[in-house]
């Protein structure tokens, strides 16, 4: 049982690793030799002008992304934090009735 | 030979959300579907399982035929408790799932939302499978902490909301 324990933990680890790296992006700005060949064809100031229209195009993205929140840019972090208060509170509360329940009384 | 068997049926269970992939090409869908799987499981899992303490804790204190029914109940607290734990376990699996491969559109809201439920299941866990005294009446308070229940189903609506946004 502690080895399928064991073996279960080393498995759920692996795939914790392994599916985010399988869909994380591709770097965007890596240079592959289609790229090279397109560049010594096009001359560099076409390429360049294109990336620029392209990240250009990236930005404006990000900016209707952000948009699209629907509790603007504060409320989503302030709720992170309340609910790391709300945890943390919880965990020092219960110690605490705990500590209360177990510690000695003191004779007068 | 028991132990084997129950622990492959409770490995198989962690296929149970497969089904959310079935016949769809489109793949966002799919992993939309499985955040419905992990809510669904949770909402079975813990539903009969609050009821069920409730009244029999509702059934002690009336006393008479209530509390002979109650001690007859005691018999039926294993498999609830099993069946609570092993879907909450889907459940959470699947929601983790979700979250791994939608990644890219991590929100607060979302991260606040694994945060409690990791809490809630390491508490669980420990909990169940813990031989330690201390620990075992420290997770039995903090697993019923109703401030941290309150707060899984509101960040379970502020993500379907947003979601859906």
């Amino acid at each position: 049982m502690k080895a399928l324990t064991f073996g279960l933990f080393l498995l759920l680890s692996l795939f914790v690793v392994t599916v985010p790296t399988i869909f994380a992006d591709e770097d965007e700005d890596e240079w592959d030799d289609d790229d090279r060949s397109e560049y010594e064809q096009r001359g560099s100031s076409e390429i360049e002008r294109e990336q620029e229209r392209e990240r250009e195009r990236e930005h404006e993205d990000d900016d209707d992304d952000e948009e699209g929140l629907a509790f603007g840019g504060g409320m989503p972090d302030t709720i992170l934090y309340g609910t790391i208060v709300v945890i943390i509170g919880s965990v020092a509360y219960t110690g605490y009735k705990i500590y209360k329940t177990k510690r000695p009384k003191l004779s007068a | 030979m028991n132990t084997k068997i129950t622990s492959i049926i409770f490995l198989l269970l962690f296929l149970a959300p497969i089904p959310a992939f079935a016949d769809d090409d489109d793949s966002e869908d799919a992993i939309e579907r499985l955040g419905w799987v992990a809510i669904g499981a949770g909402v079975i899992a813990n539903l009969p399982f609050i009821m069920f303490n409730k009244w029999r804790k509702y059934a002690v204190r009336a006393g008479g035929q209530s509390l002979l029914m109650a001690r007859q109940a005691v018999l039926f607290y294993k498999p609830v408790l099993n069946f609570h734990i092993i879907l909450n376990s889907v459940g959470y699996f699947a929601g983790m799932m979700h979250g791994l491969l939608l990644v890219n559109n991590l929100d607060s809201i979302s991260l606040s939302l694994a945060i409690t439920m990791t809490v809630l299941m390491t508490s669980g866990i420990l909990l169940r499978y813990t031989s330690s005294r201390n620990t075992k009446v420290f997770n039995r308070l903090l697993h019923g902490q109703f401030v941290l229940v309150f707060l899984l189903i509101a960040l379970i609506v502020l993500h379907v909301l947003i979601g859906n946004d």
